[in-house]
C-alpha cells in the first residue's frame, strides 16, 4: 500500500483527497495545513507521494515543494490546485511537481496521476 | 476617480473580462455542484463605497464572504459573497447532506467553494492577459454584509469613496444558491489590463 | 424620525428620533451627546488616519481624524454646546484574520480604528463615557436621541445598551 501525504489548507478539501485515497487503496499517513508543515512531515514520514495545495497560508505550494526536492530530489508531488494559470503550472513542473491538477477534479484524474508514479 | 472617467468602450471591455472570467468560475462551481449555474451579464459600474451593502439586500442582510488579494502586475481584491441561507446550502450539497451549519467543515467548503470560483477568475484573466497572478488564501467571515465589506473596504485603504465594481450574479436551481463576485481592481492600475485588451479588441 | 448613517457618513439630529448605522465591523460607530440640548450625532468612522493620504477629493467624514472635528462642528450649529459633550464608541472588530507573509498576525484595522478615535477624542478634549469595541462580530448601533441611550445588537443576538 503506497503511503501518502496530503497537503492543502482547507480541511474539506483535506477530506475529499482522504475519501478519494483510502477508498482505492493508499495509506494517508499525515495532513499538511501550509507549506511549512508539509516539508516537516515530509521529512517525518517520508511518503511515497505527496498532494500539493498551491496557494496557502505561511509557505506557498512552489516554494514547498522546491524544499521538499531539495531534501529528496526522488520526491513525487503531485499539484491539486485551483490555480490554473499556465504559467503557474509551468513554474510548479519546474519546481519539480510531477503533475499538476486543476480543482475541480474527478477523483479518477487524481488516481490516474498518482497511479503512474507508484 | 471620476465618474465621467469609463469610457463606453472600456466599459465593454470590463464586461467582457466579467464575462470570461465569471464563464470559467461557474464551469467550475457547476463541476463541483453537479448542475447547470446560471450567471447573469456582469455589470461594471463605478459606486460609492456606502452603496455597495445595498447591492446584496442591505447592510444588515447576514452572508458569507471569501476575500483574497490577487498580486500580480495588478493587484485588486475579489470578494465572492453569499447571502447566509446559500452558503449553507451549498455546505450541505458538497458535504452530501452530512454538515449543514458552519462548523469547522462548514467554513471550510465554503472557503473552498471560494477559492476554486476565484482562482477560476484569475485563470481565465491571465489567459487573457498573459499576466500571472498569485492569490493570497482566502479568508471568511460570515455577519452582516455592511459590516464584512466595510472592513475590506478598510483594508483596501481606499483614497477615494468610489470604487469600480465588476458583479456577477450566479444563480442555481437544484441547490439554491445565489452568489455575488465582486472584483474591486485599483483603476490606475487596472487600466493597463483595459489597455491590452483594448488594443487586442481593435486588432 | 429614524436617520441611517451609511459607512463613511455622519447625521446630527436634535430633540427626539433615532440615529442607526447597521453593520460596524472593524468600522467605528461614534457617538456624541449633549444631554442639556438634547443634540446627538453619529458617524460612521472607516479608516484612522487622513493624513496617510494626499488625494484632492478625500471624504472627511471617512477618518477618525477628520471626521469627529465635523460632527462637533455640525451639533455646534444646531446648538449643542462642547463642555456638556459626551462620547460613546462601538465597532472596532475583527472579523478576519489576516496574517503576513512571515505568518505574523498584523495589527487589525480594527484596532487601529479603536486608539485612532481615542486619541481623537482626547486631542478635541471630550470624554468618551461607554465603549462596546473589539471582538469579532459585526455590531449595529442605534442612538435613543431622546434619552442618549445607545443599544448595541448583532446578529447572534448580542445586546448591550449603555
Amino acid at each position: 500500500m503506497a503511503t501518502i501525504l496530503i497537503v492543502d489548507d482547507t480541511a474539506f478539501m483535506r477530506m475529499t483527497l482522504k475519501n478519494i485515497l483510502e477508498k482505492n487503496g493508499y495509506e494517508v499517513v499525515g495532513e499538511a495545513e501550509d507549506g511549512v508543515q508539509a516539508i516537516e512531515k515530509y521529512k517525518e514520514f517520508s511518503p511515497a507521494l505527496v498532494t500539493m495545495d498551491i496557494t496557502m497560508p505561511n509557505l506557498d505550494g512552489i516554494s514547498a515543494i522546491k524544499e521538499i526536492v531539495k531534501h529528496d530530489a526522488d520526491a513525487k508531488i503531485v499539484v491539486c490546485s485551483a490555480m490554473g494559470q499556465k504559467s503557474l503550472v509551468i513554474e510548479a513542473l519546474n519546481a519539480g511537481a510531477k503533475d499538476f491538477i486543476v480543482k475541480p477534479f474527478q477523483p479518477d484524474r487524481v488516481l490516474d496521476s498518482l497511479k503512474k508514479f507508484q | 476617480m471620476d465618474k465621467n472617467s469609463l469610457k463606453p468602450e472600456q466599459i465593454d471591455i470590463l464586461k467582457e473580462i466579467g464575462n470570461i472570467g465569471m464563464g470559467n468560475a461557474t464551469t467550475s462551481l457547476s463541476k463541483m455542484l453537479e448542475e447547470k449555474i446560471k450567471m447573469d451579464v456582469p455589470e461594471v459600474s463605478l459606486i460609492s463605497l456606502s452603496e455597495v451593502p445595498e447591492l446584496v439586500g442591505g447592510p444588515e442582510k447576514p452572508v458569507a464572504v471569501v476575500f483574497s488579494k490577487a498580486l500580480g502586475e495588478v493587484s485588486f481584491f475579489i470578494i465572492f459573497l453569499m447571502p447566509e441561507h446559500s452558503a449553507l446550502n451549498i455546505i450541505k450539497a458538497l458535504t452530501d447532506g452530512e454538515t449543514n451549519e458552519f462548523c469547522y467543515m462548514g467554513r471550510s467548503v465554503i472557503r473552498e467553494v471560494g477559492n476554486i470560483v476565484g482562482a477560476a477568475y484569475l485563470s481565465a484573466l491571465s489567459f487573457l492577459t498573459n499576466y500571472t497572478f498569485k492569490q493570497t488564501p482566502p479568508i471568511l467571515a460570515i455577519d452582516m454584509a455592511g459590516a464584512i465589506l466595510g472592513t475590506i473596504f478598510a483594508e483596501a485603504d481606499l483614497a477615494d469613496d468610489t470604487l469600480l465594481l465588476i458583479k456577477t450574479i450566479l444563480n442555481t436551481e437544484l441547490t439554491d444558491f445565489e452568489g455575488y463576485l465582486f472584483i474591486v481592481p485599483n483603476w490606475e492600475k487596472f487600466k493597463s489590463i483595459v489597455e491590452i485588451l483594448g488594443l487586442e479588441l481593435e486588432e | 424620525m429614524i436617520t441611517r448613517v451609511k459607512i463613511a457618513d455622519i447625521a446630527t439630529q436634535r430633540g427626539s428620533g433615532v440615529l442607526i448605522t447597521v453593520g460596524l465591523g472593524s468600522c467605528i460607530g461614534t457617538v456624541f451627546y449633549d444631554s442639556k440640548s438634547i443634540t446627538a450625532g453619529m458617524a460612521h468612522v472607516l479608516l484612522p488616519d487622513s493624513t496617510q493620504f494626499n488625494s484632492k477629493k478625500q471624504n472627511a467624514m471617512k477618518f477618525a481624524d477628520t471626521a469627529l472635528p465635523l460632527m462637533l462642528d455640525n451639533m455646534l450649529k444646531k446648538g449643542a454646546l462642547k463642555k456638556n459633550i459626551v462620547a460613546k464608541i462601538a465597532g472596532g472588530s475583527k472579523l478576519f484574520e489576516f496574517n503576513t507573509p512571515d505568518g505574523k498576525t498584523e495589527i487589525s484595522v480594527g484596532e487601529k480604528n479603536i486608539q485612532a478615535v481615542k486619541k481623537t477624542l482626547k486631542h478635541m478634549g471630550i470624554s468618551l463615557v461607554a465603549e462596546d469595541v473589539g471582538g469579532t462580530f459585526g455590531r449595529t448601533m442605534k442612538l435613543f436621541v431622546d434619552t442618549g441611550k445607545v443599544e448595541i445588537s448583532s446578529l447572534e443576538g448580542y445586546k448591550k445598551l449603555f
